[in-house]
């Protein structure tokens, strides 16, 4: 019941929002040019649909996010392993942290550049850095938070320091990684969206963030928009029918959320 | 359902009071002292008048006690919705940004030519003669779609394949020194390079020209434009006139007195004085009042879809001191409107 | 004579705030198997400490834990451990999982049939079949704890280590979990090791106590129970016992008081 009642508020949210935007935009208060209503986005978005680059722009980018988002997360995990090892690593570990998480992806641009050339690459450079250091942060405080006596029970049943990581210390850690998958899903996009923004590859390999780019440059306001609406659908599709199955097979059947 | 009207009443009044305050300058006439002239430049020696303007103080000395806000853009994409949002008064674009925007129904138009220069795709690949050589893995850094560099690649591939977008897929879009970097480290096949970096590339013998902008183009070309809104113009004459003067004498301190010009661009590029200097008069560097190249470049990005109308005249682009230079002559075109072909 | 388990001289300090703690002195007993042995002391004495040495979660100052001729140091199977904590199973697995699970790994030439079968004998030896799928936050306190018992047990320890396992529920759930582990104690033969502070739990399970005092942990005495089942608290030697040990412990609430407290628990 209570459920029914969020989500009948939430859109009951997002209805007001999308009002005042189209009173907003009929009222002509800003430059129809720059503020545009509903319904040009609207038929912006289906023409670009028929269109259809920009369903391949949406699985591009998608795959690059992906791509990136596996290697950084697999690479946090391993980092945040071996940090639980040593009280020293461990210091090393949260002062890098403490160091390049601030740091945005795009400051990174010429590095990669150098590192890993021009284009896709750098890209899912930029990914994996805007991935990685939350996932550390996330990933750590897990592990840090995880009850001694799951590891206890677990040596006490004869579990080697490899099954206590995978069968023990990860499914204990499981609602903080999650956590830090979910803030790196969003600061994902955000990432490829400027990233592809300064230095994209054009055409077949192209994403989202060089279809915003083009539109514009083209100042085709409804076709940026329908652009944005196609990343909060997907961010929308995902925070609330992906991340939510996961929880509710995983951290909520378990009991282990709060 | 109280809580809902009171954020939809904060809601309107943010948005209302962020749109009162889009317009505040070019209301009145002789107010000149007081005025406010929003003028938005990018940062690149194509734009050294910009520069000189600002650091001579030229409009100042047309038009004492005014303000000049100086705002530098990244793109001139960012400079259109500027205008667009009525925020700057004048800006200095290149000409597809200009087009676009007064395609879109923005009401700018040109004030001034202000650089024309060399540029040309530069590669390390002794297999690269042409463009038909590229195969398809290899790109051609430029910034971004709309630059000069990416229309004249079209034109190109227009004249060679017959299809002004044939080449898309090979541009990889990236800043010049950023383009310049990866192609000196030979992480991307080609740079469509404009000056300086274009003469920088060459400078190295292991690099070498596959195509200028002028043969690509065929012919003299504008790359910089200043532009300015009607509002502006039609209520700030003196102002405008202000403006252009002072833009006309930035012109002709660089070509009049270059040593001078460098002495003051140096600085703000992080450059030597004869490194600056070698660069604003270099060969084909060309700044200049007088456009060149403009209807043809409305005409070619009619075809290649960027824009869906071209200018039946000048002075729907231009403002009278352009429809003035460009002269009339009956029953011919006078040697300027020639040039704009 | 070879003794079981022997514990001698065993010595065990914590590092606290920059000093020496000395919790354990010089603690020394034997068991025999199938012993069931109570270790009675007041809180915070070092019993769990004790306990965890012989778990090995704990490095040991000095002395030596000797089990079957073997010196232990670091954890295993052959001694299982149960913690006061309702949550000591593992929350992402079922009931059912949580004891095939250390089967698996303890056992890997057994098929999953035969797992299936052991782990539903041992839910069923602790009446718990029926809830072989639910999750663990989904049952009892006590339901918990006889799950831990049979996974503990399931395993065929040597010696099953007990710290106030009963300690957290409430006094009825406790008094038939008490009756229970009497029921698995009879029917395996497994020595036990409990560690407890209340007096009539120790007299109602232990075949041998032995008593702690406070800081650091020194044997007061050990003293062996062979007062018959069912012990009630109305009998003279259960009185008796009750008596000493309260003596012992330095308490002084009269048996008459304790036992009128702990029938109104139980009821
Ligand atoms: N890891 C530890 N570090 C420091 N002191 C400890 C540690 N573990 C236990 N102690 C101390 O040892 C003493 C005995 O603790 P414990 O064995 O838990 O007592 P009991 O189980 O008898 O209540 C307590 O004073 C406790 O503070
Ligand atoms: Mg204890």
């Amino acid at each position: 019941m209570v459920n029914k009642r969020l989500k009948l508020n939430r859109t009951i949210f997002i209805v007001m929002l999308l009002a005042i935007w189209e009173i907003t935009a009929h009222s002509h208060i800003f430059p129809e040019l720059l503020f545009p209503s509903l319904e040009s986005i609207l038929s912006a978005l289906i023409h670009e649909l028929e269109k259809g680059t920009i369903v391949l722009q949406t699985y591009n980018s998608i795959e690059m996010i992906l791509e990136g988002m596996i290697i950084g997360d697999i690479l946090a995990i391993i980092i945040s392993v071996w940090a639980m090892i040593s009280r020293r690593i461990n210091e090393y570990v949260t002062t890098l942290v403490s160091i390049m998480d601030p740091l945005p992806g795009i400051a990174l641009l010429p590095l990669a550049i150098l590192w890993f050339g021009t284009g896709r690459n750098s890209i899912i450079f930029i990914i994996i850095h805007s991935v990685l250091w939350p996932m550390i942060l996330n990933t750590v405080t897990g592990f840090k938070t995880i009850p001694k006596i799951y590891l206890e029970v677990g040596s006490n049943i004869g579990l080697k320091k490899i099954k206590i990581i995978t069968n023990i210390m990860i499914p204990s850690a499981l609602p903080s990684l999650l956590t830090g998958l979910q803030v790196g899903w969003s600061r994902a996009w955000r990432a490829l969206i400027s990233a592809e923004m300064i230095f994209g590859a054009t055409g077949k390999e192209s994403g989202l963030g060089w279809y915003i780019f083009e539109k514009r440059f083209m100042l085709d306001m409804p076709g940026v928009f329908a652009g944005l609406f196609i990343i909060v659908a997907i961010g929308f599709i995902v925070e609330t029918v992906l991340f939510e199955i996961i929880e509710e097979s995983t951290i909520k059947k378990w009991g282990m959320t709060n | 359902m109280n809580r809902w009207l009171i954020f939809l009443v904060i809601f309107m009044l943010i948005f209302s009071l962020t749109g009162c305050s889009t317009s505040t300058s070019g209301n009145n006439t002789d107010a000149n002292q007081n005025i406010t002239i929003r003028i938005a430049t990018q940062y690149g020696l194509q734009y050294a008048p910009a520069q000189i303007m600002e650091k001579k103080q030229l409009i100042e000395k047309y038009l004492p006690g005014a303000k000049i806000e100086w705002q530098t853009f990244p793109s001139g994409g960012a400079i259109n919705e500027a205008l667009a949002a009525n925020r700057i008064d004048f800006a200095f674009m290149g000409p597809p940004p200009f087009l676009i925007s007064w395609d879109k129904g923005v009401k700018i138009k040109l004030v001034s030519s202000v650089q024309g220069g060399p540029n040309g795709i530069v590669t390390y690949r002794q297999d690269i003669k042409s463009i038909m050589d590229l195969k398809d893995d290899d790109k051609i850094a430029m910034p971004g779609i709309g630059s000069t560099q990416h229309i004249f690649l079209q034109m190109e591939s227009d004249k060679l394949l017959n299809d002004p977008h044939a080449m898309d897929d090979k541009i990889l879009s990236m800043s010049h020194p950023d383009a310049m970097n990866a192609l000196l480290n030979r992480q991307v096949a080609a740079h469509f390079a404009s000056a300086p970096y274009y003469f920088e590339e060459l400078s190295n013998p292991a690099m070498h020209e596959v195509l200028t902008g002028r043969e690509a183009f065929g012919g003299e070309f504008t790359h910089i434009f200043m532009v300015a809104t009607e509002e502006f113009h039609n209520n700030n004459p003196m102002a405008y006139a202000a403006v252009y003067h002072a833009l006309v004498d930035a012109v002709a301190i660089i070509n009049e007195q270059p040593e001078n010009a460098a002495k003051i661009l140096a600085p703000i590029y992080n450059l030597s004085e004869e490194k600056t200097l070698k660069y604003i008069t270099w060969k084909e560097v060309n700044y200049s009042s007088t456009p060149y190249g403009l209807l043809k470049m409305a005409e070619f990005m009619k075809k290649a879809g960027y824009i869906k109308k071209i200018p039946e005249r000048i002075s729907d682009i231009a403002f009278e001191n352009i429809i003035a230079q460009m002269g009339k002559k009956n029953g011919e075109q006078t040697e300027i409107e020639k040039l704009q072909y | 004579m070879e003794c079981f388990l022997e514990i001698k001289e065993l010595c065990k300090s914590f590092v606290s705030n920059g000093r020496y703690i000395t919790v354990l002195d010089k603690i020394s007993f034997n068991l025999h198997e199938n012993d069931f042995l109570c270790v009675l002391g007041p809180s915070g004495c070092g019993k769990s400490t004790l306990l965890r040495c012989i778990a090995g979660y704990e490095k040991i100052n000095s002395g030596k834990i000797i089990l079957e001729g073997n010196e232990l140091t670091k954890p295993g199977t052959d001694r299982m451990m149960v913690f006061q904590d309702f949550n000591q199973l593992f929350p992402w697995l079922t009931v059912e999982k949580n004891i095939d699970y250390p089967l698996k790994i303890n056992y890997p030439k057994l098929s999953k049939i035969q797992r299936k079968e052991l782990t539903s004998y041992y839910l069923e030896l602790v009446n718990l079949d029926n809830f072989k799928d639910f999750y663990p936050h989904q049952l009892s306190g006590g339901m918990k704890q006889r799950v831990v018992i049979v996974r503990a047990l399931s395993l065929h320890p040597k010696l099953l280590l007990m710290d106030e396992p009963f300690g957290s529920l409430d006094a009825l759930t406790r008094y038939k979990l008490q009756k229970e582990l009497l029921k698995i104690y009879e029917h395996t033969g497994v020595t036990i090791i409990f560690v407890t502070h209340n007096i009539d739990e120790a007299i109602i399970l232990s075949s041998k106590i032995v008593v702690l005092s406070q800081h650091p942990a020194k044997i007061i005495d050990i003293i062996t129970n062979d007062i018959e089942q069912p012990r009630l608290p109305g009998t003279p030697q259960y009185g008796e016992l009750w008596n000493r040990l309260n003596l012992l412990m330095g308490l002084d609430k009269s048996i008459e008081e304790s036992a009128a407290l702990t029938r109104e628990e139980v009821i």
